[in-house]
């Protein structure tokens, strides 16, 4: 088998899955199980300063390729988050913090909270779609960017990523900003922000009416961001959004990902689709004749 | 092809039964909910209000039911809800019941009974000897009392009341009342489902006697489908892994079963 593990900026994983923010990403002891079945590590979900109980049920709805969610953010908060994770059995497992907030001090308490917990790195929220002032909003301005990156990456020895919403006309402006502010990594993409109507009831099935797209029906959109930054970035960039199979993952990886997350495959999938992931993509290697991932990074770029 | 099955679909009320004085059932029709499994469950979307997770109470071809303690905003609606009225329904999921045993004994409190009157049904249909224990605090907030006097009105079938006053059946409480059915009988399978509490203590005392057993837990449960994580137990996620949970996941998760659980932020807090 091709070695597969790879570093993203210091984080060091075995396989270059991880399960992607918002999923799970609550329990410590499931981020054991999610490690034990094949990822390369676990990103949380988005952690702010307070408890969130996040919005009202529907929060989430299947539609053709792929799921809408309104979960509204919900999260214990950095406090108790932290305390759980400090007292969790979670040596050799990668685990990502990742973050959101509105202002830079908001940010640097919630990163202080967990500078002694198994958190290996931080993966900074500025694209969720459906929260105001935090999310999209925020990432879709490069000033706004560049502003709170490098606020925060001061702040840490730890590696930050930045993710990024697909949903502005220049994503390698708003990455560029992340990247010139110190982000040693950019997770592309979010989700994009949709709605659902029942036609019986007349009225959105999300209760916050709108939602964030993920599953296979964006996955051209993130292949084409990843493509647009790995030509005009230095930094790594971990793919996300729709990697169900391995051949996924090879699209990412061929676009320009260092790594991939995965999160909506796990609907329909339990957790051994990460080892099923990482075996498809050894094989595919070995059967191509690379003998390290990198081989094949960026490598439709070549015309 | 139609590939979003995890989408409400609208279906009308078509009966409303009141229960016991604190629970209604609420009868529809849907032919994935028809060959659901006992145990399993569905999530029921009270239009502009909530969606929430709710066992089958009654599983038959043509039309199903859910039985309903009003206790929030969702719930609330659905007990003022009239036949005719529209709900969102969608699943069934998770894992049901594992049908077992040759004598086996179900035990029931509060609207966690439920779930169990489809599973009794299913079990005697087998021809296992089944004992059903139905606890609640009182007389009127017993449940099920004339369908499960009928169910159990053969001869494999035994029904035993328990209430915490003994205004019907024995007084005391439902694992009291299975210690001493087991002094009787030879049970070799018990199914709980209830108060978390109670649960756990029918737990231990099956596990100690040496007898199999499974229960079915709750959680706040937000997607119903393995993504949101907000219903963690351990490291099991309960919506897929369960609601029910065997012999060998309930000693795995013994040190959170009847003292932890996590609040809608997933904060953990004590039961």
């Amino acid at each position: 088998m091709v070695d597969i593990s790879v570093a993203i900026s210091s984080l060091k994983i075995e396989n270059p899955t991880l399960l992607a923010s918002g999923i799970l990403g609550i329990s410590p002891k499931t981020f054991r199980r999610i490690k034990k079945s094949g990822a390369g590590g676990v990103v949380t979900k988005s952690i702010g300063l307070k408890p969130n109980d996040g919005y009202t049920a529907p929060t989430l709805v299947e539609v053709e390729g792929g799921y809408l969610n309104a979960m509204g953010l919900p999260n214990p908060g950095c406090e108790a988050f932290s305390k759980e994770l400090r007292t969790a059995d979670l040596l050799d497992v990668p685990v990502v913090v990742s973050l959101f907030g509105n202002s830079p001090e908001e940010l640097s308490k919630i990163m202080d909270s967990f500078e002694d917990t198994p958190c290996q790195a931080f993966e900074l929220n500025l694209s969720c779609p459906h929260v105001n002032n935090v999310g999209v909003e925020v990432g879709s301005d490069p000033s706004s960017v560049y502003e709170l990156t490098s606020s925060i990456k001061q702040k840490t020895k730890k590696p930050l990523f930045v993710k990024v919403t697909p949903t502005v006309p220049d994503i390698v402006e708003i990455a560029r900003a992340a990247a010139d502010a110190g982000a040693d990594g950019i997770t592309a993409v979010n989700t994009l922000k949709g709605m659902v109507i029942d036609i019986e009831v007349a009225r959105p099935i999300l209760h916050n009416r709108f939602g964030g797209l993920s599953g296979p029906a964006i996955k051209p959109v993130a292949i084409r961001c990843v493509y647009e930054l790995y030509n005009s970035l230095d930094i790594p960039i971990i793919g996300c959004g729709g990697v169900t199979t391995w051949e996924d993952a090879i699209e990412f990886f061929m676009a320009g990902a260092a790594a991939v997350q995965v999160g909506t495959a796990l609907a329909s999938r339990d957790m051994s689709l990460f080892k099923d992931i990482g075996d498809g993509i050894s094989k595919y290697l070995e059967k191509k004749g690379y003998d390290e991932l990198k081989g094949i990074v960026g490598i439709a770029h070549k015309r | 092809m139609l590939t979003n099955v995890n989408r409400p679909r609208m279906r009308e009320i078509l009966s409303i039964q009141t229960e016991s004085s604190i629970m209604k059932t609420f009868e529809f029709a849907d032919d994935d909910c028809s060959s659901a499994k006992a145990g399993q469950f569905i999530m029921l979307w009270i239009p502009g209000v909530d969606e929430f997770p709710l066992s089958l109470s009654n599983i038959k071809s043509g039309s199903v039911s859910v039985t309903v303690r009003p206790w929030a905003a969702g719930s609330n609606l659905l007990y003022k809800m009239i036949a005719g009225d529209l709900i969102g329904v969608r699943g069934p999921y998770g894992q049901g019941f594992q049908p077992k045993g040759r004598s086996v004994a179900l035990v029931g409190g509060g609207t966690g009974i439920a779930p169990l009157i489809p599973l009794a049904e299913s079990l005697l249909s087998e021809d296992r000897e089944v004992s059903l224990v139905l606890a609640a605090k009182n007389r009127s907030e017993l449940p099920f009392l004339e369908r499960a006097t009928n169910l159990m009105d053969i001869e494999n079938g035994e029904l035993i009341l328990t209430t915490d006053d003994g205004s019907i059946g024995i007084k005391g409480q439902a694992p009291d009342a299975l210690r001493k059915l087991m002094g009787e009988k030879e049970i070799d399978m018990v199914y709980v489902c209830g108060p978390e509490i109670m649960m756990q203590k029918v737990v231990q005392l099956s596990i100690a006697k040496g007898v199999d057993v499974q229960a079915s837990l709750e959680r706040i449960m937000k997607c119903g489908i393995g993504l949101c994580g907000s219903c963690c137990v351990g490291d099991l996620v309960l919506c897929r892994d369960g609601p029910v949970l065997n012999s060998e996941e309930l000693v795995e998760i013994g040190d959170e079963l009847g003292f932890l659980t996590r609040d809608k932020s997933g904060r953990i807090s004590s039961i």
